[in-house]
């Protein structure tokens, strides 16, 4: 599947207009954004590594 | 007392005010008559406020003249980025579209912050639209001009503070840092950055980009004058609720230790891989000028790296994406179309990314067990051309835009206290280099820093 298709199903799933004009640049963007998530998951992390924010109510 | 005609320090104006040499009201005329006659060709300040400017340095005149302490900032003027709340303006942020909100009722708490110490706002400055960009060419705004070469870029985001910083127009500035945006352009133009500890600083009343990482902090001339404001900012505030609460720790008093037994390491392969030659030459500078002979891995840093790209453009995303579906078209193109494709990230990509940032913490956290302070270059290169598309590094081209930032986006991302210092080798552009020490240890990477500036390795150059 190419980043284009990708873009066209992940928008409709949150309901994001896209204009016809702007596809080219968020594809291009989305595809850069996948090869950093790419790293990121490539990373073997211990199941005691929790998210790094932290929410002091 | 007469006005020099190079620029003057903070800590040398607030001296000379409270000694009644000059008065406030003297310094900001002259600052005004400065931006009036340069900012043309800089595009540094986005809006001058001389009605301001001269009803602050008159309070702080009337303050000495009534035998008051009028602060430790007492008329040094200064500027903000424009994301910071100013009464009576709407925080633009550097888009079009923040226009439209209401003028801000009030200051924001690190605006308050100096005028409760004396210094005197000239204004607010440039910046990447909503602060997602490195090289501070703005389609609304226009681009800011390297005080140093003006067919390159000052950086970015915070382009306008370190240009203004860098030429004289302000003594200081105060900026914002979510992946670079106060060390790329201090880097670009020269100066000297604080991004301080994730918490620090609070960020109330600041116009926010991504909650997780962005900071605050200032530019200055001098390391005496990164501490002096850096002394007055400090405290917290609970209207910020990333901001530690930690009590204030004055860095200032400490800057004239020497450190002799500190161990340093020069980081290598990603902050080394992915810098030129003049780059690595800058931290061979510094490393030399320290003693420091020692290199050491940073485990991670790609990945760091990468999960602070994934929640910067997560968050950015969800920030705006009421005003990216309504009206997509008046955002600057270059910081759109990355907004829009930060919509459509899985959650997967950003939970696990959230678990890279706490994973390269805590490598960060065992490698300072053995270190006291780290090197590394602040930016890839100098100063990129104005409109330059790509950057060459290590046999790779990247895109120039989101990738001047590789070297300061793993060390924002876990929140390190980092000084860039400003590094002029003979016939090159400026460059910086990051004394990145452990959490909430500001205090020592200044004193790292006013040790190499006393000892001539480092220092800001007069622009021409």
């Amino acid at each position: 599947m190419s980043d284009d298709d990708l873009v066209t199903i992940l928008a409709a799933a949150i309901a994001l207009p896209l204009d016809p004009a702007h596809r080219e640049g968020v594809a291009l963007n989305f595809g850069r954004l996948l090869a950093q998530a790419e790293i990121v998951m490539g990373v073997a992390l211990p199941p005691e590594t929790e998210p790094a924010p932290i929410f002091r109510p | 007392m007469t006005l020099p005609d190079g620029p003057m320090s903070a800590a040398a104006i607030a001296a000379a005010i409270r000694g009644r040499k000059l008065t406030a009201a003297r310094v900001a005329e002259h600052a005004l008559v400065l931006i009036e006659a340069r900012n043309a060709a800089l595009n540094a300040y986005t809006a001058v406020l001389a009605g301001r400017a001269l009803a602050e340095a008159h309070a702080v005149d009337a303050a000495i003249a009534d035998g008051s302490d009028p602060g430790a900032l007492a008329g040094v003027p200064y500027g903000v980025k424009c994301l910071f709340d100013v009464a009576g303006l709407s925080t633009r942020a550097g888009s079009i579209i923040n226009r439209d909100l209401p003028p801000a009722r009030q200051d924001a708490v690190l605006v308050r912050r100096m005028a409760q110490h004396g210094a005197v706002l000239l204004g607010t400055q440039t910046m990447d639209e909503y602060a997602y960009g490195f090289t501070t060419e703005n389609v609304h705004d226009g681009t800011t001009r390297n005080p140093h070469d003006s067919l390159r870029v000052a950086g970015g985001s915070s382009g306008g503070s370190a240009a203004s910083v860098a030429a004289g127009l302000g003594a200081v500035a105060l900026a914002s840092d979510t992946n670079g945006s106060i060390r790329v352009p201090a880097s670009f133009c020269g100066v000297f950055g604080l991004k301080p500890t994730y918490g620090r600083l609070p960020r109330t009343g600041a116009f926010p980009f991504v909650f997780d990482l962005d900071h605050v902090g200032p530019l200055a001339r001098t390391t005496e004058d990164l501490a002096l404001v850096y002394d007055a900012l400090q405290g917290p505030d609970p209207q910020d609720p990333a901001c530690a609460g930690r009590a204030i720790e004055p860095a200032l008093p400490h800057l004239g230790h020497s450190p002799t037994t500190l161990r340093i390491g020069v980081l290598d392969g990603w902050f080394h891989d992915k810098a030129d030659a003049q780059a690595r030459a800058a931290v061979r500078h510094i490393a030399d000028a320290l003693g420091a002979s020692t290199h050491v891995s940073l485990p991670g840093a790609e990945a760091a790296r990468a999960a602070a790209f994934l929640i910067t453009a997560a968050q950015g995303a969800n920030l705006h994406l009421a005003n990216l579906r309504a009206r997509a078209r008046d955002f600057d193109p270059a910081i759109r179309d990355r907004l829009l494709a930060g919509t459509l990230l899985p959650a997967a990509f950003l939970l696990q990314a959230q678990r890279v940032r706490r994973w390269f913490s805590e490598e960060a956290a065992e490698v300072f067990r053995s270190f006291d302070i780290l090197l590394a270059p602040s930016t890839p290169c100098s100063a990129t051309r104005i409109g330059q598309d790509t950057l060459e590094l290590d046999g790779i081209c990247y895109p120039a835009r989101p990738n001047i930032g590789l070297l300061t986006q793993p060390l924002s991302c876990i929140g390190l206290p980092i000084v860039s210092v400003p590094v002029f080798l003979a016939g090159a552009l400026p460059i910086g280099v990051q004394i990145i020490a452990a959490p909430w240890r500001e205090t020592l990477a200044l004193q790292v820093c006013a040790h190499l500036e006393r000892i001539g390795a480092v220092g800001a150059a007069q622009v021409a």
